[in-house]
């Protein structure tokens, strides 16, 4: 075997891959599949620290959500030439609609607000009421067993009562 | 054409002057990923050594042609990677990939001591996120692995995170940005990711994820089954990766315990140590150490009139629950208690090679399983030192200790002083136990895991360049 040659060879199809290689935007074009999948949650199976985290996001997310108002920046369009003139009639029908929906959607934005901060509020109350729950049980669990070895030693004294 | 069947039909196939996908579909049709790609290289070798007259750069061509179509360019450069390995004409190329290797840890240790043993055989790259220096690793962990590069990933998206990258900061509304990394994997042979991130789709021929614990549950960019192999360092671990990832990992390797004492421990003062992180939200339970060994003092002051409490571990700077603790033991006024913090490991050596009783807490009144201890590295330390352990009883704790015999386990503050007591006042008890934790933490040694990960690697490797086909 011309160890040499073979590895020029080598190094040769190592450049086009790559470029095959380099060329790949994503990481699912790399690796030739779909890598991204969906995972069901189960709220039952998590701890109360991963729970408290998982409000805490959802909380986020709602928060995010409060506007239901459209924002016209939010039309766009992706025809090259009938594009800009697209989006500036779904603006302008966006703007004359505003005039009949802005009451009923800044209701809804208000009540949004209600909800999300009514939620906040009880996310931490529940926190807090979790965080005495611990400091009682532990207490009362130090407190028992205390107890038990006082019951025990008193026990064990009357035994060896003279 | 050398080989068995297969290979010489796959050999045929690539060596022809026009090589068909669909030929290669047909003979490879009936095997899976990783076997069509341990065909192909075992037919891609037996040409080279033939020395096939201009037909191997073609048939190379034709295979990584194919490889890209079926499974992706990144499966291909894998195949160009494995070639050249297998050819002899470079060594193995290796890439530990740890997003927190930035701070001082158990896990980074583990790590870190997975590419000291394998440091001779592989070039190896070390990827972070956070500008690393072999220096720091020599301070931290008394490690030279100045003959590795470091390679920093930059993050954009944690520029504000100063320290900590927390990768569930990530949603499946964001792009993901640990993908630089992913992408970066496909260019070694072996890539190792040593973080509790499995937000990294590895595309190496060979990949392994070390798991500490899954703190996370699947959701957004988990790839953690994507790995060939997952190491795990506990039990413990092993039992929450089946019940929260929903599979069965792969390899147990203890943590390598390394801290043996330079001279053999014979004399002991009355001390009863614990060496943790002092954790911010207090998972390493010193305030209750405290409070047990106050309590003990107040009951049994007589017998207990020479003990110690030295509570050493790391902490950063700004701890408001080393502030809160020091500030607890100065309202005692009691003088017994110590606390050292951030000491140097040769300090660290001298107080295991003095103190008696060893005590960790780390799981106490937790109902989080994330935050008990998974493995629990300073009770392995501790017991190579002679020391008697009283630690809770759960996680990877109960691994460690056998009640009784190597030392004791607890559930509440009154079975730690229970025990403690009897530790302290039957001095045969201290001795059998301190003899036998002695012996015990053998189990955990660092040559014991230098030889588990090389074992494991060489046998990796061995596969990677000569697959086994048959």
């Amino acid at each position: 075997m011309d160890t040499e040659k073979i590895k020029a060879e080598i190094q040769d199809v190592k450049k086009d891959v790559s470029i095959w290689y380099r060329s790949e935007a994503g990481v699912a074009d790399l690796a030739g599949e779909t890598i991204d999948r969906h995972y069901p949650v189960d709220l039952w199976e998590m701890s109360d620290r991963e729970l408290s985290a998982w409000m805490g996001d959802q909380l986020s997310i709602l928060n995010d959500a409060i506007d239901p108002r459209p924002v016209p920046s939010e039309i766009t369009s992706h025809r090259r030439f009938l594009g800009p003139i697209i989006v500036r009639v779904k603006r302008l029908i966006m703007k004359v609609l505003n005039l009949y929906t802005h009451s009923i959607l800044e209701r809804q934005r208000r009540f949004n607000t209600e909800c999300v901060t009514l939620q906040l509020a009880s996310f931490i109350r529940l926190r807090r009421l979790q965080s005495s729950l611990d400091r009682i049980t532990r207490e009362l669990a130090e407190r028992r067993e205390l107890e038990s070895l006082q019951e025990k030693k008193t026990d064990h004294d009357e035994e060896f009562r003279p | 054409m050398t080989g068995t069947g297969l290979e010489k039909q796959l050999s045929a196939a690539l060596f022809s002057r026009i090589p068909r996908g669909s030929e290669l579909d047909r003979l490879l049709h009936s095997l899976p990923g990783n076997g069509q790609r341990d065909y192909l290289l075992k037919a891609l070798k037996n040409l080279a050594s033939e020395g096939t007259q201009g037909g191997f750069p073609r048939a190379l061509r034709a295979a990584a042609q194919w490889l890209r179509s079926r499974q992706g360019p990144a499966r291909a450069m894998n195949l160009i990677l494995r070639m050249e390995v297998a050819l002899g004409m470079r060594r193995p190329t290796l890439a530990l990939y740890d997003h927190t290797l930035h701070i001082i840890g158990g896990g980074q240790k583990y790590g870190l001591t997975m590419l000291d043993a394998l440091k001779a055989d592989f070039d190896i790259t070390i990827l972070t996120h956070r500008p690393m220096e072999p220096a720091s690793i020599r301070d931290w962990y008394g490690m030279d692995l100045s003959a590795c590069r470091y390679q920093t990933i930059e993050l954009p998206e944690f520029a504000d995170a100063g320290a900590h990258i927390d990768p569930a900061r990530i949603t499946r509304r964001m792009a993901n940005p640990f993908h630089r990394v992913s992408r970066l994997s496909g260019g070694f042979d072996i890539f190792i990711n040593n973080s509790m991130n499995e937000m990294v789709f590895p595309l190496a021929e060979i990949s392994t994820m070390v798991c500490h614990f899954p703190e996370r549950r699947p959701g957004a960019y988990f790839y953690a089954d994507r790995y060939d192999t997952v190491i795990f360092n506990s039990l413990y671990t092993a039992e929450w990766i089946e019940k929260k990832w929903k599979f069965t990992p792969h390899v147990h390797i203890y943590p390598p315990v390394d801290m043996p004492p330079a001279e053999k421990p014979e004399e002991k003062d009355p001390i009863i140590l614990s060496v943790a992180r002092f954790e911010q939200g207090g998972s390493k339970r010193q305030k209750e150490m405290v409070e047990a060994f106050l309590s003990l003092r107040r009951r049994f002051p007589q017998e207990t009139r020479d003990w110690r409490l030295v509570l050493a571990g790391g902490s950063p700077e700004n701890n408001p629950y080393l502030e809160d603790l020091k500030q607890k033991i100065r309202a005692t006024g009691d003088t017994r208690i110590r606390l050292r913090v951030n000491i140097s490991s040769e300090e660290l050596r001298a107080l295991y090679l003095r103190a008696s009783v060893f005590w960790h807490l780390c799981g106490l009144h937790q109902t989080d399983p994330a935050l008990v201890e998974h493995f629990g590295m300073t009770i392995g330390e501790a017991m190579q030192n002679g020391l008697v352990p009283v630690v809770f009883d759960g996680g990877g704790q109960r691994e460690i200790v056998e009640p009784g015999v190597t030392g004791f386990r607890v559930r509440t503050l009154e079975e730690l002083i229970r025990h403690t007591r009897r530790l302290i006042n039957d001095a045969d008890l201290r001795q059998s136990c301190g003899r036998a934790a002695l012996e015990a933490s053998q189990r955990f040694d660092r040559p014991r895991f230098t030889r588990e990960v090389r074992e494991f690697f060489s046998e990796r490797l061995k596969h990677y360049t000569d697959p086994q086909t048959s």
